[in-house]
């Protein structure tokens, strides 16, 4: 379910470099593209009135997942998978909870090409996903247990 | 000015059977959608919900722009010197929007805001026009009040100047 608004977050620095923050809501129907440009112009008003500087804004929409059930595994086991992108870069994806029947006899491999970790690999190949820099995700280099604090 | 927008990051978050959170991070292309977005997110959810014991709680999608080049922030501005703006809801209620750096020009001896100067009536023009609502999606329908308070200081925002100089 999609909440009904969506979180825009002025981005601030004073004259010390210590950050601050505005926050003020949209329709969840609105989208990024006007979003960005009532961004625009609420930072020229702020500005007016504030002696910080723009750093950035986001725009953060939120959908809430309504799962009875209880969690059945640690968050510290984590699954993480290493993908090569294109322009020679990498990406990690950490799932945490990872079921420790996808775990190899040695305790840290996990097989990335078969079952249903197989299937999230084919997912993450071929869906938009990227790596921060925009880099699509090419191929599987890694995927093994990690265990994170 | 020079305004980049990131590639947005979808942050799936989680709940482990002691109840404690986690999250999965992935990002998309900055043209998507946020219809495609949540259509993506969605399909990812059921394969990672297939490899994990921890149950999905929801998900974020953050479209982030970054300032490449941001102007100098006055050098006497304090993100701890707020200024509040209380509006009344369309739905009866009421929502504060808080600016960080308040201009003192701006505020009266009294600490109150002075609405009735340019650049204040003009910000609280815009939030009270589209397409500005409260946290429940009701629209801001009028200016209650409007004041400066002060947040503590953190160390890390205290002066770096501070100590006495050596003579």
């Amino acid at each position: 379910m999609n909440k009904v608004v969506a979180t825009l977050l002025l981005l601030l620095r004073d004259g010390t470099g210590s950050p601050g923050r505005l926050s003020v809501y949209v329709a969840d129907s609105l989208s990024v593209v006007a979003a960005r440009a009532a961004a625009e112009a609420l930072a020229g008003a702020v500005g007016a009135v504030s002696g910080c500087s723009l750093v950035g804004y986001s725009v953060v929409y939120e959908t809430v997942v309504s799962d009875e059930r209880p969690g059945q595994s640690d968050r510290r086991e984590v699954l993480r998978l290493v993908f090569a992108t294109e322009g020679g870069g990498y990406a990690a994806v950490d799932i945490p909870g990872l079921f420790a029947d996808l775990v190899g006899e040695d305790g840290l491999s996990v097989d990335g090409s078969s079952g249903t970790v197989g299937a999230l690999v084919s997912d993450l190949l071929s869906g938009p996903w990227c790596n921060p820099f925009g880099q699509q995700l090419t191929a599987l280099l890694a995927s093994y247990r990690e265990v994170q604090a | 000015m020079a305004r980049v927008n990131l590639p947005p990051v979808v942050t799936f978050s989680w709940e482990d059977e002691s109840g404690s959170r986690s999250s999965t991070q992935v990002s998309i292309p900055a043209a998507t959608t946020v219809a495609d977005a949540r259509t993506a997110a969605d399909a990812l959810a059921v394969d990672m919900q297939a490899n994990t014991g921890c149950v999905l709680t929801g998900y974020s999608i953050a479209f982030s722009t970054t300032e490449t080049a941001p102007g100098l922030a006055a050098a006497d501005s304090r993100v701890e010197r707020k200024g509040n703006f209380v509006f009344r809801t369309a739905a009866g209620k009421l929502a504060r929007i808080t600016v960080p750096g308040i201009l003192p020009s701006v505020v009266l001896p009294s600490g109150r805001i002075d609405e009735d100067a340019a650049t204040v009536a003009t910000l609280i023009a815009s939030l009270l026009g589209a397409p500005w609502t409260d946290s429940n999606g009701a629209d801001l329908s009028a200016l209650v009040e409007a004041y400066e308070s002060f947040r503590t200081s953190t160390k890390g925002q205290l002066p770096r100047d501070r100590k006495p100089d050596n003579e």
